[in-house]
């Protein structure tokens, strides 16, 4: 018996939170519909996008390859995802730009060779249109690597968030004048 | 893998790339209204950071292209929003070389057209939501497939065992594939969803997206 009216409050809560839910979620069509997509949806997608970014984590990264560099004849050839490059080819050349060794990296993504040598670029590559390269100069590293991934992510959509309104305003402009 | 990297290909074929990819972007930029550009912003916003963030899967990982659903919903105009996206990765990520930035593009964009064009076909075939998720299965499903027969072609030329190339890819991309048919399928359920009216106009204009002007 009591059972039985636990049950029945328990449908009766239910039945009026389906009630409410869907009068909202009606209210909110209608207002989706009304409402323009307008630069100001815009910024609030890209603030939405930065915080999903922020809880993705900055260690996301899709896959560029990088040489390390060379130490105690072992070079390493690896993704910035984490995992190791086996199989790349490697290639080492000298100051004169000849090619002092040719090979292939192991299963840890390790190339060895003669401690002796002293490559002054290693340029690594695999079978699906990846390539590095490293040089003892420095050479190769972009300007922009040096800021943390969060901030490089922020100003790729600050970027995009300045190119979409400069757009818009010179399509405003152009339409105004026809 | 959809970022070839600097030094990889030859002449021929980044010009040709380039070429394509100024043309797509070129239609897309004619096609293209004040109202749209919020869109394509948003979609070439996602697509940055959607390249960005990267599965485990085995022993590798694999990241989402999004190429189905930024081509459902963009049309041509997924040409400009690949490749500003791509622009942005490259030089901030250093993912894909500059160089071939034509290529990348074209690699991605050209499967999101044929996927707008498959889609409106294939939607007019039925209203049910299952349809829609099998249509948007559909559309993933064939997105990176192409996209992945490009990139094959694309390195054919400078790859001595073409076998093992291929044999390369196949085997990174083929979870790709699936998860991202699944994924195209369920954002686009979700999308009639909260966002109904976008389907209405695929289903009745021929001339893209235009959201924003059905009130």
């Amino acid at each position: 018996m009591q059972n039985n009216l636990v049950m029945r409050m328990v449908e009766d809560i239910g039945q009026k939170v389906r009630k409410i839910m869907k009068l909202s979620t009606e209210n909110f069509f209608k207002k989706e519909r009304l409402i323009k997509m307008n630069s100001n949806k815009f910024l609030k997608m890209i603030v939405i996008i930065c915080l999903i970014v922020g809880v993705v984590g900055t260690s996301a990264y899709a896959h560029r390859m990088i040489v390390d560099e060379p130490e105690n004849g072992e070079v390493q050839v690896r993704f910035d995802d984490g995992t190791v490059a086996p199989d790349a080819d490697v290639t080492l050349y000298d100051e004169a730009e000849e090619v002092i060794l040719e090979g292939q990296t192991d299963q840890d993504g390790i190339l060895s060779y003669d401690p002796a040598i002293e490559p002054y670029q290693v340029v690594a590559s695999d079978d699906v249109g990846h390539r590095a390269v490293w040089s003892s100069d420095g050479e190769g590293e972009g300007f922009f690597m040096m800021l943390p991934a969060w901030a490089r992510i922020l100003l790729g959509l600050a970027i995009l968030v300045f190119l979409a309104a400069s757009m818009m305003f010179w399509k405003q402009k152009q339409s105004v004048n026809n | 893998m959809m970022h070839i990297s600097e030094g990889v290909l030859s002449a021929p074929v980044l010009l040709t790339g380039a070429a394509a990819t100024a043309a797509g972007t070129a239609i897309a930029l004619k096609k293209i209204d004040n109202e749209d550009i919020p869109q394509v912003g948003i979609v070439s916003a996602a697509l940055f950071v959607g390249n960005l963030i990267h599965i485990p899967i085995g022993p590798t990982s694999i990241h989402l292209v999004l190429n189905a659903i930024a081509g459902i919903l963009l049309g041509w105009k997924a040409f400009p929003a690949f490749l500003v996206a791509f622009l942005l990765q490259s030089i901030l990520f250093q993912f894909g070389g500059l160089t071939a930035l034509g290529v990348n593009v074209f690699m991605v964009a050209l499967p999101a057209v044929v996927c707008h064009y498959l889609f409106k076909v294939l939607i007019k075939k039925g209203e049910s939501s299952k349809w829609l998720g099998i249509s948007g299965f559909i559309c993933g499903a064939v997105a990176i497939s192409l996209t992945v027969i490009l990139l094959m072609f694309s390195l054919i030329f400078t790859h001595d065992s073409f076998y093992e190339m291929a044999r390369m890819i196949l085997a990174g991309n083929l979870v790709l594939v699936i998860i991202e048919a699944l994924l195209t399928g369920f954002c686009l359920v979700f999308l009639r969803k909260v966002k109904p009216e976008l389907f209405i106009d695929l289903q009745v204009e021929g001339g893209g997206l235009k959201g924003s002007e059905r009130v």
